[in-house]
């Protein structure tokens, strides 16, 4: 039986995905009534970690002991009735039902007749809501309210179950200044009723105010734990940042030359001020941001993803009016998108389908396509790119995930784009694939290409890019000289640190 | 419906790929099905196997089979069509129109269909009419597609919305009652021979090769596919999915409007009634012919075969002498089987 001092204990956990250990031998302890906060880079492992705690995973090996007992989680209502509930970024709430029957969702109060005891319900969600000090209206459905009035449905939820331990995962991403206020005040109290808090966060000033312990994790690993009060914001990031597992990046030739792409004084959705940036031939630029910085939202308005609102984009001094993806693709701006699996391929259609889908139009004769030039094309790029696949017409449907990704790299090469913008390359592929993805990006840049590679893998940014730019909460807010910047540098500025 | 879309997995099992009978009888267990369905018809009648039957039998699904080649596009692409058998109703609606000298012909009240057929005074060349009665059609799938596309409505009920209001129209323009009588080109397009084929058929036939070619061999065939299959990456890869959803609920309206003209000269009247219920039976030959309706995959060759499948299955229950009530019923249960064993086949 474990010290009863902690009301959570994980001892040894591991899991994996094809191709990536999530979780590797993590031991994670969190004392009763403690306020833990979990850090680290996008794929640390954070949200692996917490979908185990939460039910939502199974994992492969180790134990989780909550009480000093072990169990083990089949579903997330399980781990609820035992007393982890977690409060997801996107509230699982019903948005179309009120707070009382948000709160008691399956499990209605009910009077001896089987009948919804609606009055009941009512007085319980209110005596659960009432000591936050906020006021919430129970009657309307909850989408009418705030994000910060939500959150406080989804956790008096919570706490109707009697929750020991409430996870809150990047609560502040959606909140207010003030509302955060209210929130951090909440947590307060959750302690004090001995209610135990595992708090995730990007914002490094938040785990100041509110943080008892940190845990900070890299590569699926916990690098330390330690009180906060022990612990300054630098130490974190240089914790977080760690340094790099021997990845070698290929190395660079060409230097670059002429301006290609101009984006000047942008606006557009999802961007909080306006943008600007440069992109010569030849040339990697870099834009580091964590998650929700606006990175893809700036990708989306070049490409004509999205509407820009105002400002000029140029290439090779041109102006353009991209008011489709179409539009970005006859004028050579092409983006390998985000999500791979709906964004950038259809799944169900063959490698030489998908390699040649922007340039169909092009290679038709008289309506009809010509299928051996589609062929010979495909053919010519899927060599060129290394794809390993069993036949030009077989479904990408059945490729690895970097070999899905040298699809729609070969996509782009072949629509003869002049501009690459990558968002996320080498998400959710392995490593070898990875070192494969960085050679084929160096290759493209030294064949003459402007590329923009964003990432939220700063090894990469900076082995890769000759120019970062920084991105945080919709702006640019930095640009650096990857061979005169450090990692704990640009971390802090993509979280807002000093 | 959701039922069909787990059926990705077909997707992968192509002949040539991996070999073997198993294969063979995955890729084509719709023939196969058929095959069984034409067993079972010999067996129990006599009759089934004469040339009049046979003929009878393809000139029943022509209809049909015009109509759903059309659907074959709009479901490809994820969508559905309810319009069709709105529209191939006003199809006969309005040519009868433009037969009788008039472009508008406004009913405001109900008259007897004897008062209100009028002499036959054509204003246009029957290709002319037939041209423009087809053009009707699409401009009615145009409605769907904007519906669909600009103001984002579910296709279900931008088509519900289309179909309801559409076959208001279909009774207004004709005051209620069939119109009767028609010139004998348009009866020629509905009973004609060519040779031993009835020209239905050979309509049906030559509309299948075109949309066969055009889904198989053109760059918009092709498109069709990308959209169904992943409308977003078909979009971020230059495709404009917007104007391939417009096109296809449109090829839906003009091929509904020329079955219904096809009918129409049949019939030797235009009949607003006409055609309720097509739009289901529609529905039901295009997923027992192996598209998937969430779009991205199938054939129209698939979707022929379904059409004469639901025609079979009338036919031998028309030829057993089942009354028409209890046929509902085990064409209902048919439809169900037939769809089940090809989900059951294709999964494994």
């Amino acid at each position: 039986m474990a010290d009863s001092q902690y009301v959570l204990e994980m001892d040894k956990v591991c899991k994996s995905f094809p191709g990536v250990k999530a979780l590797d031998d993590v031991t994670f302890s969190v004392k009763r009534g403690d306020c833990h906060c979990l850090v680290g880079q996008n794929g640390a492992g954070k949200s692996t970690l917490i979908k185990i705690l939460a039910g939502a995973y199974p994992l492969d090996l180790g134990v989780v002991r909550l009480d000093g007992r072990k169990v083990t989680f089949r579903s997330p209502d399980q781990a609820l009735r035992m007393g982890i509930s977690v409060l997801y970024q996107e509230l699982a709430l019903n948005p179309y039902f009120n707070a009382v029957e948000n709160i008691f969702i399956g499990r209605e109060l009910s009077n001896r007749w089987g009948i919804i005891d609606y009055e009941r319900m009512k007085r319980e969600a209110a005596d659960l809501i009432d000591p936050f000090g906020v006021h919430v209206n129970l009657n309307v459905p909850i989408r009418e309210l705030s994000v910060a009035q939500q959150q406080i449905v989804a956790l008096a939820k919570a706490l109707s179950f009697d929750s020991k331990v409430v996870v809150f995962d990047e609560p502040s991403a959606v909140l207010t200044t003030e509302e955060l206020e209210r929130l951090f005040a909440i947590i307060m109290r959750l302690k004090q009723s001995g209610v135990t808090v595992i708090y995730i966060s990007h914002r490094l000033e938040e785990i100041f105010r509110i943080g008892d312990m940190v845990t900070v994790l890299r590569d699926g690993r916990v690098v330390g734990t330690t009180p906060v009060a022990e612990v300054t914001q630098p130490d974190l990031v240089r914790m977080m940042v760690g340094r790099d597992v021997g990845m070698e990046f290929p190395a660079r030739k060409g230097c670059p030359s002429e301006t290609y792409l101009e984006v000047a004084n942008v606006r557009a959705p999802g961007l909080h001020s306006e943008a600007s940036l440069v992109v010569r031939k030849g040339e990697i630029l870099g834009i580091f941001g964590l998650v929700g910085s606006g990175r893809t939202e700036l990708a989306h308005a070049i490409a004509g993803m999205s509407r820009v609102e105002y400002g000029e984009i140029r290439l090779k001094g041109e102006r353009l009016s991209i008011q489709s993806p179409a539009d970005g693709i006859r004028k050579g701006v092409a983006l390998l998108p985000e999500n791979r699996k709906d964004e950038g391929l259809v799944l169900g259609m063959s490698v030489a389908e998908n390699t040649t889908m922007p340039i169909w139009r092009r290679i038709q004769k008289v309506g009809l396509l010509d299928r051996r030039e589609l062929r010979c094309v495909a053919d010519t790029y899927v060599n060129k790119l290394g794809v390993k696949t069993a036949g030009l017409d077989y479904p990408v449907r059945n490729l690895s995930g970097g070999n899905q990704q040298k699809v729609v790299l070969a996509k782009w090469l072949a629509a003869n784009s002049q501009v690459l913008i990558l968002d996320e390359p080498t998400r959710g592929v392995d490593i070898g694939a990875k070192m494969e993805i960085y050679r084929l990006v160096v290759d493209a840049a030294e064949q003459g290409l402007g590329i923009v590679l964003i990432s939220s893998e700063l090894g990469e940014v900076l082995g890769l890019a000759d120019r970062v730019l920084v991105m945080r909460a919709g702006c640019i807010v930095g640009e650096f000289d990857p061979r005169e910047v450090d990692q704990e540098t640009i971390l802090a500025r993509a979280m807002g640190v000093a | 419906m959701t039922q069909f879309e787990k059926n990705e997995s077909v997707v992968t099992l192509r002949p040539g790929r991996r070999t073997g009978i198993g294969q063979l009888m995955l890729e084509y267990n719709l023939y196969i099905i058929l095959a069984v369905l034409l067993t079972i018809s010999s067996i129990v009648s006599r009759e089934f196997f004469t040339a009049n039957n046979l003929t009878n039998l393809l000139l029943r699904c022509s209809f049909n089979g015009i109509i759903i080649s059309g659907m074959t596009f709009v479901i490809l692409t994820g969508g559905t069509d309810l319009s069709v058998g709105s529209v191939f109703a006003f199809a006969g609606v309005f040519l009868a129109t433009l037969q009788r000298g008039y472009f508008f012909r406004f009913m405001p009240e109900l008259t007897t269909a004897f008062e209100q057929a009028g002499e036959l005074n054509p204003i246009l060349p029957l290709p002319a009419a037939v041209a423009l009665t087809v053009v009707v059609g699409g401009l009615v799938g145009l409605v769907n597609g904007l519906l669909v596309t600009k103001a984002k409505m579910p296709p279900f009920a931008a088509t519900l919305g289309t179909m309801v209001a559409v076959r208001g129209l279909a009774f207004t323009y004709a005051g209620g009652f069939p119109i009767p009588g028609f010139t004998e080109g348009v009866k020629w397009l509905g009973t004609g021979q060519l040779g031993v084929v009835p020209v239905p058929v050979a309509i049906w036939l030559v509309v299948l090769v075109v949309v066969w070619v055009i889904l198989k061999f053109t760059v918009f065939g092709r498109e069709v596919y990308a959209v169904g299959g992943g409308e977003t990456a078909a979009h971020f890869s230059g495709i404009r999915a917007d104007r391939v959803k417009i096109a296809v609920y449109v090829i839906s309206g003009m091929l509904a409007a020329l079955a219904g003209v096809v009918m129409a000269g049949r019939m030797n009247a235009a009949e607003p009634r006409e055609g309720a219920g097509y739009e289901l039976d529609a529905i039901a030959a295009v997923a027992i012919g192996g598209t998937l309706m969430s779009g991205g995959k199938g054939s129209v060759l698939g979707t022929a075969a379904g059409a004469i499948v639901l025609g079979l299955i009338a036919n031998i229950l028309n030829l057993t002498n089942v009354p028409p009530y209890p046929q509902q019923i085990a064409k209902g249960l048919i439809i169900l089987g037939a769809v089940l064993m090809q989900r059951f086949v294709s999964t494994r």
